[in-house]
């Protein structure tokens, strides 16, 4: 990944999780949510989602498969040139980090 | 190391509130793999058949798919299986949302439940800690306020809850259990059975992560099925989620209308999925754990009687059951109604079913207003529908009456109101007509539980099959022909079978309904997340041994081959209007080829000896003839 940023569209995330289990699965070994560098935000009530990365996602050694499994295609690693094009595209969102630690 | 699997299920009693451990054994995994088939298992080998549903001692248990909770698209389901009181037969169902991914974080594959609760109680699940906690304050109240307190009062907003609404603390035969608000399991009345031991809900938050013993190959065959979808079922479910499929179910005359005096709706233009989409759908979609091709819309109702009402999870059959079947074109009203049966936990099936069976006794007088409490009855009166609703679910009045299913009014009413019962061995059918869909027909006719549109599942006669695919479930491609029956008979059993495998798998039938539910996508997938080595060949002898043992408690139950059948209407009073005008349901002929396919005999029902002992079921087989 450390080359590459991630983006997301962010009226299209259905809150799947296939991407955090994606990313637990070739990191870890494991699906689940706490061996994995992705995470969704959710909103509580309506049906709005968003991922953020972890701070370990930038050190990770991966393909970034999460983006291979996100079937609505809303989810893109993108190199330093695309990102910056990408960065003033109003579809396109770039995926944050979260700043502490999650327990 | 276990793979895939937790490794153990939870045996709670309630009446004691003790915990035991039970460990899950290579040998139950190879021949149930999990979901159903562990379900059919554990009811048939642990709870004694003269139980009745409603015994303290009866089982309700909620088994974990072998691969619920991993990155295998769609790997959401949990099954939920007991006696049903409506049935009297098992009835094994299953659903998607979240909260079979918890339980198998939390440590478990399965929860086996016993017992009756002192008090009224709810289960709250954390990272392997059972504890059985007060629901006094509980009782009483809906789905969703149910969800919302128990999060707030354990500050938990991660907890996936499974509850049960008034219809279900009030003991009546429509009543589901419904997990994260609005996905619903248990026809025939699981929701009762839950509410006979005192059970609110089941609250469940799991972390730990489920390990794989194969990860890349699982990576890789799971990655394939996820972009085989995307070019199989995507663009439509994004478009129109399953609703789309009412306009089809409509134009081909299968659209049961006024409790199924007609095929075809005249009000089909005000419920159909462009309305819906243009007036009412938020643009957002949501997706139950790991799906790839999501079906779970939002809705928004802007103005009108019912304006403000935000809610999710329509389908085809919300505008089926609740618009067509009662003779509905007010989508408000239906959107409303349908929150409305997944807040008290009703069926949107059957209590729609027993509703349209009620307008129809009261338009031939059957029934009048002196029996409905002085409602009148009338084909789309929503108020009606919305009072006979509360009255369900409170087991109240006449509405009280209904909630006993369509079979057990129709004994009661007598005067030939067993004509308009359209239930099979007393599960109601779904609106999806068997004289516009005739395999449905057969589906309905032979399924394990009673009438479920899910067991066989067949999608071959509105082009959901290939020719490879149909030539290898039926050895024929005739069976494309909607109104012809060669084949269909092998076909309705090769796909139970197969329906058998996504459930105990856990992955959802609407990804597995074609070339992605074969055993030799699915085998591959299994072996590489649990480190089970099973052939294709195993894998689908898994289903069909789950049938068979289904079909054995059955016959145990005093289900005779003469259950097998379809309501008379759907036999004898042809289709008045559509392309089947004129036609029935042939189901003679397909089931007489079913039994033959099943190696099962005619007079008596019971599978050869020889198909007993070729799925290892001599021992169970033995034991019923004690």
């Amino acid at each position: 990944m450390k080359n590459n940023n991630l983006f997301y569209q962010s009226r299209v995330c259905t809150g799947c999780q296939l991407c955090v289990m994606a990313c637990s699965l070739i990191l870890k070994g494991a699906c689940g949510e706490n061996d994995s560098q992705i995470r969704i935000l959710a909103h509580p009530v309506f049906a709005s989602f968003q991922p953020v990365i972890l701070a370990g996602c930038m050190s990770a050694e991966c393909n970034a498969e999460c983006t291979e499994v996100c079937n609505p295609r809303v989810l893109l690693a993108a190199h330093q040139e695309l990102s910056i094009r990408l960065m003033r595209d109003k579809k396109w969102q770039p995926v944050m980090m979260m700043t502490g630690e999650i327990k | 190391m276990t793979f895939a699997y937790s490794g153990k299920a939870a045996f709670l009693d309630l009446s004691s509130e003790s915990v035991e451990v039970i460990s899950i054994s290579d040998d139950i995994k190879r021949k149930y793999v999990g979901g159903r088939g562990f379900i059919a298992a554990w009811l048939y080998d642990l709870m004694p058949f003269e139980l009745d549903s409603l015994d303290d001692e009866s089982l309700l248990i909620f088994a974990n798919g072998a691969l619920t909770g991993t990155l295998a698209p769609t790997s959401a389901r949990i099954a939920v299986g007991a006696r049903a009181p409506e049935t009297g037969i098992w009835s094994i169902g299953n659903v998607g949302g979240f909260f079979g991914p918890h339980l198998k974080r939390a440590g478990w594959d399965a929860l086996i439940i016993k017992g009756r609760a002192s008090q009224k109680k709810y289960l709250l699940i954390t990272d392997g800690n059972i504890e059985f906690k007060t629901a006094g304050h509980l009782w009483g109240m809906t789905t969703h306020e149910v969800d919302r307190i128990i999060k707030r009062e354990n500050d938990d907003q991660y907890l996936s809850v499974a509850c049960i609404g008034p219809a279900g603390e009030n003991k009546t035969s429509l009543a589901t259990i419904m997990v994260d608000k609005v996905r619903s399991a248990g026809r025939g009345g699981l929701g009762a059975v839950m509410g006979s031991k005192n059970l609110k809900a089941i609250a469940i938050h799991g972390n730990a992560g489920v390990p794989i013993a194969d990860p890349r190959r699982f990576y890789q065959l799971s990655l394939n099925i996820i972009k085989r979808s995307a070019k199989l079922y995507f663009k439509g479910r994004w478009k129109e989620g399953s609703i789309g499929a009412l306009k089809r179910y409509n134009d081909v005359g299968a659209l049961s209308t006024r409790n199924a005096q007609a095929t075809q709706f005249e009000g089909i233009q005000g419920i159909i999925s462009d309305m819906f989409i243009r007036q009412y759908k938020q643009p957002y979609m949501r997706a139950c754990h790991a799906c790839s091709i999501p079906c779970w819309f939002t809705f928004y109702i802007q103005d009108g009687d019912f304006a403000g009402a935000y809610d999710d999870n329509v389908n085809a059959s919300t505008f089926k059951e609740l618009g067509a079947r009662c003779g509905l074109a007010d989508m408000d009203a239906i959107l409303f109604l349908n929150s409305l049966c997944n807040s008290y936990g009703l069926d949107t099936i059957s209590a729609p079913a027993a509703i349209s069976f009620a307008m129809e006794c009261f338009q031939r007088g059957i029934i009048g207003q002196k029996d409905t409490g002085g409602l009148e009855l009338n084909w789309g009166d929503a108020f009606a529908m919305r009072m006979l609703l509360w009255q369900m679910a409170e087991n109240k009045a006449f509405g009280g009456q209904l909630a006993q299913g369509v079979r057990k009014c129709a004994q009661q009413w007598g005067q030939g109101a067993e004509k308009y019962a359209l239930h099979v061995k007393g599960l109601e059918t779904t609106a999806t007509d068997p004289r516009g869909q005739p395999s449905w027909g057969l589906g309905y006719a032979t399924s394990s539980r009673g009438a479920c549109h899910m067991r066989a599942y067949g999608n071959y006669e509105y082009s959901g099959m290939n020719e490879q695919e149909m030539l290898k479930i039926s050895g024929t491609t005739q069976i494309r022909e909607r109104y012809s029956f060669a084949g269909k008979g092998k076909a309705g059993a090769y796909l139970e079978n197969l329906r058998a495998v996504g459930d105990a798998i856990g992955m959802c039938h609407l990804l597995t309904r074609a070339e992605l539910g074969f055993q030799e996508i699915l085998a591959p997938l299994f072996e590489a997340a649990s480190g089970i080595a099973m052939s294709p060949e195993e894998l689908f002898k898994v289903g069909e041994r789950v049938n068979n043992l289904e079909r054995l408690s059955n016959l145990r139950y005093g289900i005779s081959p003469q259950d097998d059948t379809l309501p008379n209407r759907y036999l004898v009073e042809p289709a008045l209007s559509g392309p089947n005008k004129g036609f029935v349901c042939p189901l003679p002929p397909m089931l007489q080829e079913y039994y033959v396919a099943r190696d099962w005999d005619s007079a008596t029902g019971f599978p050869s000896d020889q198909k007993l002992a070729d799925l290892d079921l001599m021992a169970e087989r033995n034991n019923l003839k004690k």
